[in-house]
């Protein structure tokens, strides 16, 4: 008897080893993943699984763009499952709960173990219609809307407190 | 040391390495049930080993 189950607690850790592997395929790697890049002046910026798991919680991503810049979005879809993904996508651009402007809206199909990418560009100086004064902030959310999937990103637009200031230069003797 | 023991060691060494690689890569993807199961497999798989390993007389 102790004979043949000599190996017995071996064999667990193997079957227990066996299931973290298995987990880490079918609950991890397989699915459907999106993952969004914005890039705001010179700063790339990358917002993944772990981070949209976290609008459960009420943390929503944040991207940063000084007023009157532009930031390019980037939308990644990999299609990690045996058959293609179809879906709508619909970008719109909300503040206060009232919707500023619909984006895009596309229907994005992605091949079995594919990559599909959609491609936008944000001009906050379409969105602040006034001229933010230095300091100040302006907050908006740019909502991206999958088939069922929805995902928020805040897009918070500032002016730079630090940029310079243009002084007028007056000749000797004061203005004419 | 039996060769055997050292063989051993190897492949737990690379399991482990193998599932820090996919902890690192893919635990971000994992579901909370599956984060769940994962550290109850985790702790049973060393559980085990530990066991075994006493019962080899280490």
């Amino acid at each position: 008897m102790a004979v043949k189950y000599k190996n017995l607690y071996l064999y667990l850790a193997l079957a227990c080893f066996l299931g973290i592997i298995l987990i880490f395929i079918f609950d991890g790697y397989m699915g459907i993943h999106d993952t969004l890049f914005v890039t705001a002046r010179e700063y790339p910026q990358k917002i993944e699984a772990d981070q949209w798991a976290q609008a459960k919680n009420g943390y929503i991503p944040t991207v940063n763009i000084e007023w009157g810049g532009k930031a390019a979005f980037r939308y990644e879809i990999d299609n990690h499952w045996f058959s293609s993904y179809g879906a709508d996508v619909g970008v719109s651009v909300w503040q206060n709960q009232v919707k500023v402007a619909d984006v895009l809206s596309k229907t994005i199909t992605v091949k079995a173990f594919g990559k599909g990418q959609l491609d936008w560009v944000l001009d906050t100086g379409e969105f602040v219609s006034v001229n933010l004064s230095t300091g100040m902030t302006s907050d908006f959310t740019v909502v991206i809307k999958r088939g069922d999937i929805e995902r928020k990103v805040i897009v918070y637009v500032y002016t730079d407190a630090n940029q310079p200031k243009l002084i007028p230069i007056v000749p000797p003797g004061g203005l004419p | 040391m039996k060769l055997e023991y050292v063989l051993y060691g190897f492949g737990i060494l690379f399991c482990v390495a193998g599932v820090a690689y996919l902890a690192a890569e893919y635990v971000k993807y994992l579901s909370d049930i599956g984060k769940i199961v994962s550290l109850l497999l985790t702790v049973g798989l060393f559980a085990f080993l530990g066991k075994y390993f006493e019962r080899l007389g280490w």
